[in-house]
C-alpha cells in the first residue's frame, strides 16, 4: 500500500468511507459480490478514524500495556498485515484492531478475509453474502455509538 | 528439523489444539521462510457464520502466541483438498 496516498485526517477517512459504502450499496443490488471488498474498505476507513480520533495513540504507556507491540505512529498505520522483524511485531491495521477493539476483531477481520476471497480468491465461497452485511454494520455501528476509544 | 519448518509444525499443531480436532475437518499452514508470514487454510466441520467467528476467536489466540516469531493470514475452505498447495519446497504443516 502507497503510505503517501493515505487520508489523514478522521474527517477525510470518514467522507471516503461514506463514498465506498454507496458504492458497496450499488454492487449489492446489482448482485455483484466485489460489494464485500467495498464494505471491507468502508470498515477500513471508518477504523482509521477511529484510531485517528482516540486519545489512546497519544499515551505509549497506556497502549503498550494494552500489546507491547503498539507505538504511536500506529494510529496512522496502514498495511492490513503486520510483519515481524528481530523478534519484534510491526502492527498491522488487523493487529492493531484486535488489540485496541476486540469487540468488533471478528467482525473486521471477516470482512477483510472476503475481501481477499473476492479479489484474490475464487469468490466469498463459504462466507455468507448476508453476514458480510451483519459484519460491516457492526463494526460502523460500534464506532457510531462512540465504542471505538479505548 | 529446520527451525522454519519446527515453528510451522508449532503453529499447525497448536492450531489443530486450539481449534478443536471435533471442530476441524483439515487444515493447513505453509509458511513463507522470507517473510515469516504463514497461510492457514482451514476446512471446519461446520462452516456456519457462528462456527467462523468462534474458530476465528481461537486462532486470534493462536496468532498472540507467535506474535513475534510469524505472521498468521487465513481462510476457511470448503474442501482442502480443491485448493492447490503453494510454494513447492516451503515449510508446511497439515492436518487432516
Amino acid at each position: 500500500m502507497n503510505d503517501g496516498a493515505a487520508i489523514k485526517t478522521a474527517k477525510g477517512c470518514l467522507e471516503r468511507a461514506v463514498s465506498i459504502k454507496t458504492t458497496a450499496e450499488r454492487l449489492w443490488n446489482a448482485g455483484d459480490e466485489w460489494f464485500a471488498v467495498c464494505y471491507f474498505y468502508a470498515a477500513y476507513q471508518t477504523v482509521k478514524a477511529a484510531f485517528i480520533e482516540d486519545p489512546v495513540f497519544d499515551n505509549l504507556g497506556q497502549l503498550q500495556s494494552i500489546n507491547k507491540f503498539l507505538i504511536l505512529n500506529d494510529r496512522f498505520a496502514t498495511r492490513h498485515h503486520g510483519y515481524v522483524s528481530n523478534g519484534s511485531r510491526v502492527m498491522g491495521v488487523n493487529d492493531i484492531v484486535k488489540a485496541v477493539y476486540p469487540q468488533i476483531a471478528v467482525e473486521y477481520v471477516r470482512l477483510h478475509m472476503a475481501s481477499i476471497a473476492v479479489r484474490y480468491g475464487t469468490g466469498l465461497g463459504v462466507i455468507a453474502p448476508e453476514s458480510v452485511v451483519r459484519d460491516y454494520e457492526t463494526v460502523i455501528g460500534a464506532y457510531q455509538r462512540g465504542e471505538l476509544r479505548v | 528439523m529446520d527451525p522454519v519448518q519446527a515453528l510451522t509444525t508449532s503453529i499447525g499443531e497448536y492450531s489443530v489444539a486450539t481449534l478443536g480436532e471435533e471442530h476441524l475437518r483439515a487444515l493447513r499452514v505453509v509458511m513463507d521462510p522470507r517473510t515469516m508470514q504463514a497461510q492457514m487454510l482451514i476446512e471446519l466441520a461446520d462452516n456456519s457464520d457462528q462456527a467462523q467467528r468462534d474458530a476465528l476467536k481461537e486462532i486470534f489466540e493462536v496468532e498472540s502466541v507467535f506474535a513475534d516469531e510469524a505472521v498468521l493470514s487465513y481462510r476457511f475452505v470448503e474442501e482442502l483438498d480443491d485448493v492447490p498447495a503453494l510454494l513447492g519446497q516451503a515449510p508446511r504443516f497439515s492436518y487432516a
